[in-house]
């Protein structure tokens, strides 16, 4: 202690003592001694982190045909092994030069497209690419208020500069695609339009491995100021190439890769200059998540209505119908009355659906003698329950008869006009007749379906009726 | 002006009544889901399924559920339904519904659904076989107008159950493909081999029949194989049910024939084929067809004679007007 003491009484000391505490205050109240601050709260937003798709064709792929398999088995750059990171509507490059658009996913090496594969398209591991193309929002706070000077966005890139812009997928970096271009909708300075160049490319060089976009502004700059500024555009028309699964990835785990944000002064040059601040940040890709639904199969019949007045069947009717009954009312001898109901029908199984139609018996009139009118056999005496005829004259060809014309999507439907044939008949035994179907899934299929009743003068006076039964089943 | 808004009016008043219109206030609109089902099933055994039932209308219904056999069906799946058949194994159906019971009339509000619970039990005795029925769902009425005069509607709805009754997972099938062959193109047939254009489309027209007691699904594809044993072509075969003892038409996953359309590089023959899959049998059928310029030789002949033709023609007329 007393050794110290006289220490401390020297007076060279006591003055070293003095400076060295102020020097250290100074340096406390002082950072910016430091050469570059961080940039703060420094992220890029892609607008999808969405991988890329690397992948190839297999067998027994043929040109000719929509339907695909790709290789589960990885390959040098082709490291996409599985659909999982496919949707229909993707569009694909399939064979190195057309693109395809995806129609249906089959399986995890299965799939489908809208068009046929071109000749030499299918061929045994083709390459098949999709391209991700998100906009980066590269967002940060300013560290440094550094004049008139320029941001440098560093997003990483393939270590071979013509593999990292030839706009195919890479699998260790983004791609360039020969015409990104940095963004217009910057924020938080003035800025000038961004320059976008290519790794390896002029002034981008160092550090290497990484494409370049700098976005100069002007202005005093600011310390603490929120600076937005993009890559590509929300069209994904001059975006970067998001890159493919890496090589040694896990499936259903992102890759991530580091980029750089950098503040330079003006006229630096930023392959050798310090940046005055600068932050090194993490973006992340991963395999989109294919959402898919399960919709319940099922049958939709319905029976509609139309207004006397109506056009239907190359008619115009002459009396208004409701889904249950077709009212013709007081006839007049030996002259057509026409009605019609519309069918509609939609089914989601895949063998379609089949309407059939049958009669109970004959309109009847039990009190009367003849106790029906008969049902149709058309002008030449020709037509039946399952065979067509014409049926254009009233007189002389008296009976009761339907036709059918289609109103929209395009079912099959019988028997067609000009031609008319008449119900087959429960009493007579005979087998539902189908009237309207369709092979494969419908929806909304319309049809009319056209009464047309005429009467002579044999027939007793008295009400008549008979019961028509439409049947609507899925086909199997 | 006021004459302008005058004749406006009065013309779309005049569409209004004029233009005939479908009647909307009073509609029938059902939906049944599931539309199909298939089973299998073994003897002694029981299975419970739901249909909803759906009321589209904008009225209440009153509707009545009833099962009806089937044992025959067309080329394209449809049943062939008699409502007035019956069989005794009908007494495997019941529903589990405590409101709603079969042949009894049952209401769905405007807009609502309801659900039938279908119970199918197999008494261990019952004979190992497949059983078809239809589940129909028809509008009911009771009752009548005595003025009526015309036609009165009952419309059905029907969910068809294709089930097979069998100790094993899956019995045997036997299936085979009938009269697979070219149906629309330039062909000529000489004995067993084709002959096309080697630019035209050709159509492709087919049907299997299942001989087996039990049915059948049509999974397989449709394949074009080049001389060279190279795939050139492959298009999937619509998956339908193909009841016992019957036939159905085979047709692509669009729901129409087979089409192959050559290039000017399918030249030289092709073995065509449809291969089905079952699963517990494998059936296939080929053609084989030799694929040719017709079209461009016949163009090139024509091109040729007309060639000819002008250079005779050329050729002598000089003589001439010496």
């Amino acid at each position: 202690m007393t050794y110290l003491i006289q220490i401390m009484k020297n007076r060279h000391v006591l003055q070293c003592f003095f400076a060295s505490t102020l020097v250290l205050i100074s340096s406390l109240l002082y950072p910016s001694f430091s050469l570059a601050a961080n940039l703060t709260v420094a992220k890029d937003t892609l607008q999808s982190s969405r991988m890329s798709f690397s992948g190839r064709v297999k067998s027994p792929t043929v040109a000719g045909s929509t339907h695909v398999w790709i290789y589960t088995t990885a390959a040098t750059v082709f490291t996409s092994v599985s659909t999982a990171g496919l949707k229909p509507g993707d569009s694909l490059v399939i064979g190195g030069t057309n693109s395809y658009t995806i129609a249906s996913i089959i399986d995890d090496d299965e799939f489908t497209t809208t068009t046929v594969l071109a000749a030499g398209d299918a061929d045994d591991t083709d390459v098949i690419y999709f391209k991700s193309l998100p906009q980066h929002v590269i967002t940060f706070k300013t560290a440094s208020a550094v004049p008139a000077g320029f941001f440098r966005v560093l997003i990483p890139a393939d270590s071979t500069p013509t593999t990292a812009n030839n706009g195919i997928p890479d699998i260790t970096g983004f791609d360039f695609n020969t015409t990104a271009a940095a963004g217009t909708d910057t924020t938080g300075y003035t800025f000038s339009a961004g320059v976008a160049t290519a790794s390896g490319g002029t002034g981008c060089t160092s550090p290497a491995n990484y494409h370049c976009f700098e976005y100069h502004y002007i202005g005093a700059g600011g310390i603490g100021t929120d600076i937005s500024l993009s890559v590509g555009n929300t069209a994904g028309s001059a975006n970067i190439i998001a890159p493919a699964p890496s090589a040694t990835r896990v499936a259903n785990t992102a890759d991530a890769y580091t980029f750089k944000i950098q503040n330079f002064t003006d006229a630096s040059d930023p392959n050798t200059a310090t940046p005055t601040d600068d932050v090194t940040g993490k973006v992340a890709v991963i395999e989109s998540v294919r959402v898919t639904a399960t919709v319940d199969p099922s049958i939709t019949f319905k029976i509609e209505g139309v207004n006397s007045g109506a056009s239907a069947c190359s008619l115009t009717t002459d009396v208004t119908t409701t889904n249950a009954s077709v009212p013709f009312g007081v006839m007049a001898l030996d002259t057509f009355k026409a009605a019609a109901q519309l069918l509609t029908v939609s089914t989601n199984a895949v063998s379609g659906y089949v309407v059939t139609a049958i009669e109970n018996s004959q309109l009847s009139n039990l009190a009367a003698s003849p106790s029906y009118i008969p049902d149709t056999t058309c002008d030449n005496n020709l037509c039946d329950f399952d065979t067509p005829d014409t049926w254009a004259t009233a007189a002389n060809n008296a009976g009761f008869g339907y036709t059918m014309a289609v109103v929209a999507n395009a079912p099959t439907i019988a028997p067609t006009t000009p031609n008319y044939q008449h119900f087959p008949s429960l009493a007579d035994a005979e087998s539902p007749f189908q009237i309207m179907s369709n092979a494969t899934i419908a929806s909304s299929q319309q049809a009319h379906v056209c009464y047309k009743l005429s009467v002579d003068a044999t027939q007793p006076a008295g009400n008549y009726e008979n019961q028509i039964t439409y049947t609507a089943t899925a086909s199997f | 002006m006021t004459k302008k808004i005058f004749i406006t009016i009065l013309c779309l008043v005049a569409f209004a009544i004029l233009l005939p219109k479908h009647i909307s206030a009073a509609n029938y609109g059902m939906s049944i889901s599931p539309p199909l089902l298939r089973v299998h099933i073994k003897p002694g055994k029981s299975i419970t399924q739901v249909y909803k039932i759906e009321n589209l209308s904008n009225n209440d219904k009153t509707l009545v559920a009833a099962i009806v056999p089937f044992t025959e069906s067309d080329n394209f799946g449809n049943p062939v339904l008699n409502p007035k058949a019956t069989a005794p194994w009908l007494s495997y159906f019941s529903l589990a519904n405590s409101e709603i019971k079969f042949n009894k009339p049952f209401s769905i509000p405007a807009g609502s659904s309801e659900q039938l619970i279908l119970s199918l039990s197999v008494p261990e005795t019952a004979p190992l076989k497949d059983i078809y029925v239809t589940l129909i769902v028809s509008t009911y009425e009771n009752s009548i107008d005595q003025t009526f005069q015309g036609s009165a509607l009952r419309a059905t709805i029907g969910s068809n159950l294709l089930i097979t009754i069998s100790s094993q997972a899956y019995p045997d099938t036997i299936l085979r493909i009938e009269g697979f062959y070219p149906s629309k193109g330039t062909v000529i047939k000489i004995g067993n081999l084709y002959f096309a254009d080697s630019i035209t489309p050709l159509k492709f027209t087919a049907t299997v029949s299942n001989e087996g007691s039990f049915a059948a699904e049509t999974k397989g594809v449709f394949r074009v194989v080049s001389g060279k044993n190279k795939p050139v072509y492959l298009e999937g075969i619509l998956p339908t049910n193909i009841i016992a003892k019957s036939r159905r038409q085979l047709l692509n996953t669009n729901g129409n024939n087979f089409e192959f359309s050559p290039s000017l590089g399918n030249i030289g023959p092709h073995q065509l084929s449809l291969e089905i899959k079952t699963d517990n049998s494998n059936t296939t059928s080929t053609i084989n067809i030799i694929f040719f310029p017709l079209k461009l030789s016949l163009g090139l002949l024509v091109s040729l004679l007309i060639i000819i033709s002008i250079v005779k023609i050329t050729s002598k007329t000089p003589g001439k007007s010496t």
